[in-house]
């Protein structure tokens, strides 16, 4: 006779991902309880960072999870957990935005232009203590909520893959590799379209900060 | 001294301002090789404008991290949880 599964153990310290969904397999509804309270927090901002609309992001995550669950049982971990989980919700949210119409905000930008300016105009002075810390040091500036409004304006400028690829780097810390798989990409392509949006992003909160408007001519960056 | 001038003008061995900003995500995510490396750290250590703008590009994207997260809400896990056993007859 089959041992019945082991009781339902909280988020135990020294359970990696793999150990919980071996567990949650074998029907430890706690050990899948488990590993939602450990990735919910980051699945969700990249879903928010990707649709920009909380009640949205909120249902790709409940489809993200409910997906999980429902597929505990081919995941053999060949692939990292987590990884998985973040090409399951990356792709809910971007099924979700392409299948709205467009956004009406769409004020996504041609990146060669910024490009084009992307190394210039770190230097000047300014009356606001904000742009004068971005300037200087622009980690002390974090705190300032001029900067943090123009950082959520200026990615939400960025094409959706481009938010997609750039939150799942920096909120869940994917390798290069994670990320190819995750987004159906090559390492190469990963690589530099990661670096080309970092220094769209950049170059676009420079613009906000220093009062510069939007660009006239908005169209996709494909 | 505009930041172009600069970019124009000045050359602090093997890597130049344009080709820092062209090596600086490989550089973030410690993917150069170790002569890069160095040659990437010799010209941020004399050149005052790409300290600034290695800060900026570091920052603008690891900020996102801090920004998104902030706006979680605290009730997610609960109704997550809620939504999760009502859906799989727990």
């Amino acid at each position: 006779m089959a041992s019945p599964a082991p009781p339902a153990r909280p988020d135990a310290p020294g359970d990696d991902d793999g150990a919980l969904v071996a567990r949650a397999r074998d029907g430890d509804y706690g050990a899948f309880e488990a590993l939602v309270r450990r990735h919910q927090r980051r699945v969700f901002a990249v879903a928010l960072g990707v649709l920009k609309n909380p009640a949205e992001a909120e249902e790709a995550v409940q489809e993200t999870f409910l997906s999980a669950f429902e597929h505990l049982g081919t995941f053999r971990g060949e692939a990292r957990f987590s990884t998985w989980l973040h090409r399951v919700a990356s792709n809910h949210a971007l099924m979700k935005l392409r299948k709205k119409k467009p956004d009406p905000q769409g004020d996504l930008v041609d990146l060669e232009p910024q490009l084009s300016r992307a190394a210039t105009r770190t230097e000047g002075t300014s009356p606001f203590d904000a742009l004068s810390l971005w300037a200087r040091r622009p980690d002390e500036a974090a705190a300032a909520h001029e900067v943090q409004d123009a950082l959520e304006g200026a990615l939400g400028q960025l094409a959706p893959d481009d938010r997609a690829l750039l939150l799942l780097r920096s909120i869940d810390d994917l390798s290069h590799e994670a990320l190819a798989e995750a987004l159906q990409m090559t390492v190469p392509a990963v690589k530099s379209r990661l670096h080309r949006t970092r220094l769209l992003l950049r170059a676009l909160l420079d613009d906000r900060l220093r009062g510069k408007p939007p660009p006239e001519s908005p169209r996709s960056t494909g | 001294m505009s930041r172009d001038d600069h970019h124009d003008h000045h050359d602090h061995g093997a890597v130049d301002c344009r080709r820092l900003v062209d090596l600086l995500g490989e550089y973030v995510d410690d993917q150069l090789p170790a002569d890069q490396k160095q040659a990437v750290e010799r010209h941020i250590d004399q050149c005052a404008p790409c300290v600034a703008f290695l800060r900026q590009y570091r920052f603008a994207a690891a900020a996102t991290r801090d920004v998104m997260l902030a706006k979680v809400p605290t009730e997610l896990e609960d109704r997550l949880l809620s939504f999760l056993r009502d859906r799989t007859r727990r």
